[in-house]
């Protein structure tokens, strides 16, 4: 197994395209010096001040911040359900002024639509399109098999635990082949086994699909295990602390959170959130 | 057992199967109290007409009423015209308050935009007695069934339409706003979403709502009607027939009785997964 060494961790300022990779390549999302206000009975609240972020193609990168530091404000306004205060959200090089189907979007809470079973949940986004039904059942059979859930077909939501609802809901909004995936504490909710499972599906799912995701959580270990770069947000006002590059390969083994590597690199961003929290 | 209170220090909930809250009972409890609510008040009646405390006109006895009831079905002018007669009212009132009102509260419920339009009609009508409206919507549609159903319509499609309105403000921001990044536009939320999520609850608004059809009908009755279980009353209250008054209010209720687990055993069969989500 290949395990990187644990060298200098890039930390302030260190920006994705400082690391070599995006100065030729137009990063599939960029979100550059976005801010989000709101204003509510006469006061105003900076959820996000000047917010930097890139992912590329086929990365996986994480972002970690304290509980109201503004996460899922940030990726509603990249999902664009929310329109920035200041700012531009890109998808590989263009503007986004509005959802749609190249952002797709896990939320913090469950989504399933309750009336419709895991496999007629799956082809909600297809369902929207004039696809040929060969090709709808295909590819529903697909992610039924990769989320595990084939037998599940017919099933309702409510008849899902926690952790095969969420396993649903990403195969819902991967079906339709977004750009990018973005997951806001996708297994919050989860307990600690499962969690461990999910983390290890994701890898997986992402391995064999290609697909690009953006992950939020609060959950360091998470970060470093999901992630190959992290952002450490701060809050008050939310922005971005510092971003990281984890050197570890994301093979899925899940001793690699006990070696004391992986823990230098978990206590290095705890620091980094404890700081931003004051 | 004194030394029990004495040693527990400890408090815990004691389960309880009568105040069991949310929960479910055993189905014989269920039975029994529905048949204890039922017996008490019919056997005071039973007491209290038998015992010939009150006056039969104050209050006929159960035989009588039933009797008289068997009666109104015979002879010249038989119950069942009323019955078909009346049923036929509640229906078309319910029918074309429903097709206004459904689509209004669902564009309510949806649109700030549309909220804002219907807001101060439905707000202020409402307070309105749809009684005071009588001799104008004689005037206006006259006194045949269309008055009627007017009638009918008027009293409940205001309530259709609040109750729907507040159904649609239910259903979470996320799952709207996860179709739309699954690629969904306006239209397609709301025949996709918005509608399926509050089908279980347009079900049980004009379950509600159809109770007070019933209501109206009498109300509506008393225009210049030649039939119907309402005239039915108002006729037999005319001529101090107590127990005809008593028999046709029993068969409204029983009526409603029918009409309401009907529509609860088709809401069950048409949302069957919305089952676990409201119970
Ligand atoms: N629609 C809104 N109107 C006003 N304030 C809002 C709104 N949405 C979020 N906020 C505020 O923005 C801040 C960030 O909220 P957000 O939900 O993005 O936090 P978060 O990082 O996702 O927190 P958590 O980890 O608990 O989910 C909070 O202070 C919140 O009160
Ligand atoms: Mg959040």
């Amino acid at each position: 197994m290949t395990r990187a060494k644990l060298s200098n961790l890039p930390t302030n300022a260190d920006t994705a395209a400082a690391d070599g990779r995006g100065s030729s390549v137009v990063p599939r999302l960029d979100v550059r010096n976005l801010s989000k206000v709101f204003k509510s009975q006469g006061k105003s609240l900076v959820a996000l001040k000047d917010i930097d972020l890139q992912v590329f193609p086929r990365e996986f990168v994480t972002l970690v911040g304290p509980s109201g530091c503004g996460k899922s404000t940030l990726l509603s306004v990249i999902a664009g359900l929310e329109a920035p205060t200041s700012g531009e959200v890109r998808v590989d090089g263009e503007v986004v002024l509005g959802p749609g189907r190249d952002r797709g979007l896990i939320f913090q809470s469950y989504t399933l639509y309750p009336w419709l079973s895991v496999a007629e949940n799956i082809a909600f986004g297809l369902n929207l399109r004039d696809i040929p039904k060969s090709e709808k059942k295909q590819r529903v059979g697909y992610y039924l098999e990769q989320i595990g859930l084939t037998k599940f077909a017919n099933a309702y939501p409510s008849q899902l635990s926690g952790g095969m609802k969420q396993r649903v809901a990403i195969a819902r909004a991967l079906v339709n082949e977004p750009e990018i995936l973005l997951m806001d504490e996708p297994f919050g909710a989860l307990d600690a086994q499962t969690k461990e499972q999910m983390q290890l599906f994701i890898l997986k799912l992402w391995e064999d699909t290609h697909t690009t995701i953006l992950s939020i959580t609060h959950d360091i270990e998470e970060a470093v295990f999901l992630g190959e770069r992290t952002y450490v947000m701060g809050v008050n006002p939310g922005r971005i602390r510092s971003h990281l590059r984890v050197p570890f390969a994301k093979d899925g083994d899940l001793d690699i959170k006990l070696t004391p590597e992986f823990i230098e690199v978990k206590r290095q961003l705890l620091h980094e959130l404890r700081e931003g929290q004051n | 057992m004194s030394e029990i209170s004495g040693s527990s220090q400890k408090r815990y909930l004691k389960p309880s199967l009568f105040w069991n809250i949310r929960g479910d009972i055993p189905s014989w409890l269920g039975v029994c109290l529905s048949v204890v609510a039922l017996a008490i008040p019919l056997a005071a009646w039973a007491v209290v007409s038998y015992a010939g405390w009150v006056s039969p006109m104050f209050l006929p006895t159960p035989t009588a009423v039933f009797s008289a009831g068997i009666g109104m079905f015979s002879g010249s002018d038989p119950l069942v015209r009323d019955i078909f007669a009346s049923c036929a009212r509640v229906l078309a009132g319910f029918v074309v308050a429903a097709l206004v009102g459904v689509p209004v509260g669902i564009l309510m419920g949806t649109f700030p935009t549309m909220d804002s339009l219907f807001a101060p009609i439905v707000g202020t009508v409402r307070y309105m007695p749809v009684m005071a409206f009588v001799p104008l919507i004689v005037i206006w549609v006259g006194l045949g069934e269309a008055s009627k159903t007017t009638i009918i319509f008027l009293g409940i499609v205001l309530y259709n339409a609040i109750m729907v309105a507040d159904a649609v403000k239910f259903i979470p921001k996320e799952s709207i706003d996860v179709a739309y990044t699954l690629g969904a536009d306006r239209l397609q939320v709301l025949r996709k979403v918005i509608l399926p999520a509050t089908f279980p609850n347009v079900l049980d608004t004009l379950r509600v709502n159809i109770s007070g059809a019933w209501n109206f009908l009498v109300v509506a009755e008393l225009v210049a009607a030649q039939n119907g279980l309402g005239f039915r009353i108002v006729q037999a209250q005319r001529f101090l027939q107590t127990e005809k008054v008593l028999f046709c209010i029993a068969l409204i209720g029983l009526i409603g009785l029918i009409i309401d687990y009907s529509l609860k055993f088709i809401s069950r069969i048409l949302t069957p997964w919305a089952d676990r989500s409201r119970s």
